[in-house]
């Protein structure tokens, strides 16, 4: 190298320095740009997708996914015989997304042709709803679901479809919802309940069986571009929305709208306040009918459906809020009451069971007692004399109930209280149930026990009480009273069913029979002679309790059949009824016989009839036409019709009244032979305040039929008709038969 | 001794004597043509990060392009053909003398001038998005004139400083007159403007003059100063005093703050980078990408790598990265004189640079500005011109010179 020369050296030199200075620098720069910045690159990469993966996961599935959720159908209820008395059925719910709206509205590479204003204005007039609303919505840019409308029905829904399509409308959408329906509208509306706008029970088995009739809300989660459209490779994930499980309840609908309409009735020509009716099944406690008057709509549960309450409302005399709670109201176990005398069938029960009377028993009736201080009248003031066990109940005679009560003494009273459940309520499967109100058993004084003891000074309620007497006439045994016989799944697996295993026996089998035996005696003797029903054996009890202090009475009666071996019990309770007070006896059993002698056939307990009723008894008319004369004659006179024959043909053509009409059995069959039936109509008289004979007479003269209900005990001169089953004046087929209701109006508790 | 080692692979003006024969046998006219083959691993690398940025450019267009264009491969097909286009560069080049760009220098600098005038004249330029940037014609052909002035840059400097050995050293002719025509270049793509490319284009030219080997007090006092300057700028931009700039800092900050607007992309991004995780959602089958994330198949194609191939995907496509960059250098370190080594330095900076900055504006690093990645995303006559510079790189690989000894 040396030989090369110094100048050659030299540049060399300084050639090599500057490729060294390159050199090194290059590979600096090799280790920052080749290594560290991928480093710091991939500690960055490192904190958002391990670090951050969740965070930033869960934003993008947020904006990326749009769920939509499948309505859950609500389990349906149905009444015994499996008629529906709640069903839910789709409807659509209008809402905006108003982010979507928003971002349609400033894409502007896709124009759109309407705007807020107009999609706010078209949607007011479909949807009736106010605009500014609408517009105060769509403001909310950062949602994606603001409701406009729940559960509109199909034609709205249509035209909202024809705005979105039509126009090309973005951010407007429905989906399928469900509305709850109450196909009986006000029947056993309090036991129902109804729902929220959210679907969620609201009262009565609604609200109690929310959970199993509430189904598991299903979910359609799929992904979307920002404008709403499914993404070409997204990806959809269906959550099944579980339905709702059915309930079938105990209550039958005939029964329960026997009850209804009697109450309604009942009420409104007292003028009551309000009135209760449970029929139950005595052995088992499964509940048939219980109705609370006044009653409202289900389909229409804020609106006050009974026409004096509204007027009240109108008047400015009731909150509407006041007048709603009260129709909400199952009086029948939300409210207590003083029974009154339909309690003294415990107080017999207690007696008997305790030993401390027996069938032998006699007490003779001063017209009241002094108790401690206290006199306490009979309602006979002048006294019912000399009575046995039987008439101390058929007279509702207090001064011997009492009697029976101080016998007992306070710690056996407390004792069967508490057994027969009025201290702790029945324990039915209904939402509020009210407990008994008694006197502490420490502090109750003889004079106390001597007022429980014929109903007075404690509060039950009604469905309590009904529950201790059906214990006490059917061999003793307590049930639960329950209104939910099943629950069955959507896909009808009987999820449970109840269990009507008695509580406990109170009384002896001995007892019940002994109080069986002194119920009939009150509705064939005593009190309860207006709850007589024809061709059964019933018993029961009057009640006529003091409201309190406040003047105010409610009136009560409760009944059962057949009163030897007895299926179905019921009780009524009449709040504050004005006009002349004629006592649970003379208002309340005549409806409570009414009713039996609806249900009781329709629940097939048969009729038994005595010899002597037989004669009179209901007898279907044979179809006869087509057969010759002679043999119809001898067909129908084998039970006990007589028979008219018109016209001289050999074969019957026509016959009044039809065949398979029923009428009482002495009544006059007219047979057609070749002459032409006449169709003229036949004039109904009227029939009510008559005596059964005038009733007979004016009905037999009109050309028509008639049939007693209610007591048919002739030998009261004070028997009179109530109502009658065509109304006066009305224009009906002759032959047509006219059923009328007696009355007693002597009766008295 | 390792000096001299060295001293012989860079050693200048003597590869004449050493020329192999079958070159001496062409004639005159002719280029020299290089010696070696080119280098393999540099050439798989550019390939298979070629073909790996159709596929992801694929995958992330689809949506758009269905959408805006009625054909999912809409962007692919104009993408391929470049790439085609690019590949054919890159071989001519390769197979050239990279010394006859020497004499080109001057002429791709006047050339890039009057471009970048030319688009700055009302009317010529087309404007997209409040800068004026392209040049063409819409729809059938547009290109940037900083990429071409990218080129010019490196050539230019490259040919320039390699002429000047330790004169660099000095302020007058190794730092002013190359401050100048940056200044001179970055005063002209701000008119436009465009932040993005003069980043690009200043940083690559300091980083070659401090390869090039200016003095170090200028190199380390230049980086120190731009470091104290950038630092300055955003406390100020905090405290309220300069308001430029301010809504791209605030968002970069956090980004959430105004996450439907401002932030919008920010977030859509990291979004899309964050629900990767580590394995992804996997390829094509990304979701940011169905018209939630902005320049999904531009600026930001990275977030769809990261967010269909995962943390794993991610860093495998940084390797290959890496790895062309590395190797990049390496062929810089092996070129047989200053020219090859600085015209490589100056090409393997910008790819490196615009890849780092991409990955760090797509990953929230830095502040959002607009980058394209390299090989990925959207863009012909860049990625046809990105190719054509890895044919540079290959042309400087083949005159390597043969270890001696042996």
């Amino acid at each position: 190298m040396a030989q090369n020369g110094g100048e050659i050296n030299r540049k060399s030199e300084k050639v090599r320095r500057a490729n060294r200075v390159i050199q090194n620098r290059t590979m600096i720069l090799m280790a920052v740009l080749g290594v560290l910045v991928f480093v710091i690159l991939l500690i960055k990469l490192f904190s958002l997708q391990i670090l951050r993966h969740d965070e930033l996961e869960a934003k993008a599935l947020d904006q990326q996914t749009r769920s939509t959720e499948v309505t859950a159908t609500r389990g349906t209820i149905y009444d015994r015989n499996g008629n529906i008395m709640a069903i839910s059925a789709t409807a659509e719910t209008v809402f905006l997304s108003p982010l979507e709206m928003d971002r349609a509205l400033n894409d502007k590479d896709n124009p759109v042709t309407w705007t807020k204003d107009s999609v706010a204005q078209k949607l007011s007039e479909i949807l009736e709803i106010n605009k500014e609303g609408i517009l105060k919505k769509m403001e909310r840019t950062d949602s994606q679901y603001e409701v406009l409308k729940l559960r509109v029905e199909e034609d709205v829904a249509d035209q909202i479809r024809t705005l979105i399509n039509d126009e090309g409308v973005v951010g407007v959408y429905m989906v399928t919802d469900a509305k709850r329906y109450y196909p009986y509208a006000t029947l056993a509306s309090q036991i129902i309940g109804f729902v929220g706008t959210d679907n969620y029970g609201l009262y009565g088995l609604e609200a109690r069986y929310n959970d199993v009739l509430d189904g598991q809300t299903g979910l359609v989660v799929s992904t979307k571009d920002p404008t709403g459209n499914d993404m070409l490779y997204g990806y959809e994930q269906y959550y099944k929305a579980q339905n709702g499980s059915d309930i079938v309840l105990t209550l039958d609908a005939t029964v329960q709208y026997y009850v209804e309409k009697a109450l309604s009735e009942m009420v409104t020509s007292t003028e009551a306040q309000g009135a209760t009716g449970i029929v139950m099944d005595v052995e088992t406690g499964a509940v048939l009918a219980m109705a609370s008057s006044p009653t409202y709509d289900l389909n229409d549960p804020s609106a006050v459906y009974e026409s004096r309450l509204a007027a009240l409302v109108k008047d400015g005399q009731l909150d509407l809020a006041d007048a709603q709670l009260r129709q909400w109201r199952n009086r029948a176990i939300n409210d207590t009451y003083e029974p009154g005398s339909t309690f003294k069938v415990l107080t017999l029960a207690a007696a008997l069971e305790e030993g401390v009377i027996d069938e032998n028993t006699t007490f003779d009736c001063s017209g009241s007692i002094q108790v401690l201080d206290a006199t306490i009248h009979c309602s006979n003031r002048a006294g019912h004399g000399h009575q046995t066990l039987e008439q101390t109940a058929g007279n509702s005679c207090n001064p011997a109930f009492i009697t029976y009560g101080l016998r007992l003494g306070t710690e056996k009273f407390y004792r069967y209280m508490k057994d027969f459940g009025l201290v702790n309520g029945s324990g039915i499967d209904l939402e509020g149930e009210a407990l008994g109100i008694f006197a502490p058993q420490e502090t109750a004084s003889e004079l106390d026990l001597a007022c429980y003891a014929f109903g007075q000074n404690f509060n039950t309620t009604p469905v309590a009480l009904i529950s201790a007497q059906a214990a006490c006439i059917n061999g003793g045994y307590l049930h639960t009273p329950y209104v939910v016989e099943r629950v069955v799944d959507s896909s009808g697996n009987v999820l449970s069913s109840h269990d009507s295993t008695p509580v406990r026996q109170v009384v002896s089998e001995e007892t019940s029979a002994l109080v069986r035996q002194c119920l009939e005696y009150v509705v064939s003797s005593g009190t309860g002679r207006n709850g007589q029903v024809h061709g059964y054996r019933i018993g029961g009890k009057t009640g006529t309790a003091d409201k309190g202090n406040t003047g105010d009475v409610v009136l009560s009666f409760m009944c059962f059949a057949p009163a030897d071996d007895p299926k179905y019990i019921m009780l009524l309770t009449l709040d504050s009824p004005t006009g002349e007070g004629r006592g649970g006896g003379g208002t309340v059993a005549p409806y409570a016989s009414r009713i039996m002698g609806e249900i009781l056939p329709y629940l097939g307990v048969e009729p038994s009839y005595s010899a002597e009723e037989l004669l009179g008894s209901d007898t279907t008319v044979n179809y006869v036409i087509g057969m010759t004369v002679a043999d119809a004659e001898e067909k129908l006179k084998a039970k006990g019709f007589s028979v008219k024959v018109i016209g001289d043909g050999d074969t019957v053509t026509d016959q009044t009244p039809e065949g398979g009409t029923v009428i009482p059995g002495k009544s006059r069959v007219i047979l057609y032979a070749g002459s032409e039936k006449p169709d003229t109509l036949c004039t109904v008289p009227s029939l009510v305040g008559l005596s059964p004979s005038e009733a007979n007479m004016a009905v037999s003269s009109a050309g028509l039929l008639l049939r007693f209900t209610g007591t048919t005990d002739s030998g009261s001169d004070s028997v009179r008709v109530i109502n009658q089953s065509e109304a006066a004046g009305a224009q009906v087929e002759a032959g047509t038969v006219i059923s009328v209701q007696l009355s007693d109006s002597g009766v008295t508790d | 001794m390792q000096q001299s080692a060295v001293h012989k692979r860079l050693a200048f003006g003597r590869r004449s004597t050493q020329r192999p024969p079958r070159q001496a046998s062409r004639p005159e006219s002719i280029p020299r043509a290089p010696a070696g083959r080119m280098d393999l691993p540099f050439l798989l690398l550019t390939i298979l990060l070629t073909v790996l940025g159709l596929v992801m450019l694929f995958s992330a267009s689809f949506p758009s392009a269905s959408y805006k264009q009625g054909d999912p491969a809409y962007f692919l097909k104009r993408q391929a053909i470049f790439a085609l286009l690019g590949m054919a560069a890159m071989v001519v080049m390769s197979r050239m003398d990279y010394h006859r760009l020497r004499g080109m220098a001057k002429i791709l600098m006047y050339v890039s001038i009057f471009l970048l005038a030319l688009v700055l004249v009302p009317g010529v330029g087309i404007k997209e998005n409040g800068a004026t940037r392209w040049l063409g014609k819409v729809g059938v052909l547009t290109f940037q004139p900083s990429e071409i002035a990218k080129l010019a840059i490196i050539v230019y400097f490259a040919d320039s400083i390699s002429k000047k050995k330790n004169l660099m050293e000095s302020f007058k002719y190794g730092v002013r007159p190359y401050i100048l025509t940056l200044a001179f270049f970055a005063g002209l793509m701000l008119l436009e403007p465009h932040l993005s490319g003069t980043i690009l284009i200043v940083g690559t030219g300091v980083v070659m003059m401090i390869v090039g080997g200016i003095d170090k007090r200028w190199a380390i006092g230049g980086l120190g100063g731009v470091a104290v300057l950038g630092f300055t700028y955003v406390k100020l931009v905090e405290a309220g005093v300069i308001s430029y700039g301010a809504d791209r800092i605030r968002m970069w900050e956090d980004p959430w703050i105004d996450a439907l607007d401002e932030g919008y992309q920010m977030c859509q991004s990291l979004i899309a980078i964050g629900s990767g995780g580590l394995t992804g959602v996997g390829l094509g089958k990304g979701r940011q990408k169905f018209l939630y994330l902005p320049e999904e198949h531009n600026d930001f194609i990275f977030a769809v790598v990261c967010e269909e191939l995962g943390l794993i995907g991610a860093a495998l496509v940084m390797l290959i990265f890496a790895l062309l960059i590395l190797r990049g250098f390496w062929i810089a370190l092996q070129a047989r004189d200053r020219f090859g080594a600085l015209l490589v330095v100056g090409i393997m900076t910008q790819i490196s640079l615009q890849t780092f900055l991409n990955i760090a504006v797509v990953s929230g690093l830095v502040p959002a500005t607009g980058i394209s990645l390299p090989f990925f995303s959207y863009g012909g006559t860049a990625l046809a011109l990105q190719l054509f510079e890895m044919g540079i790189v290959l042309s400087v690989s083949r005159q390597i010179p043969a270890p001696r000894g042996g």
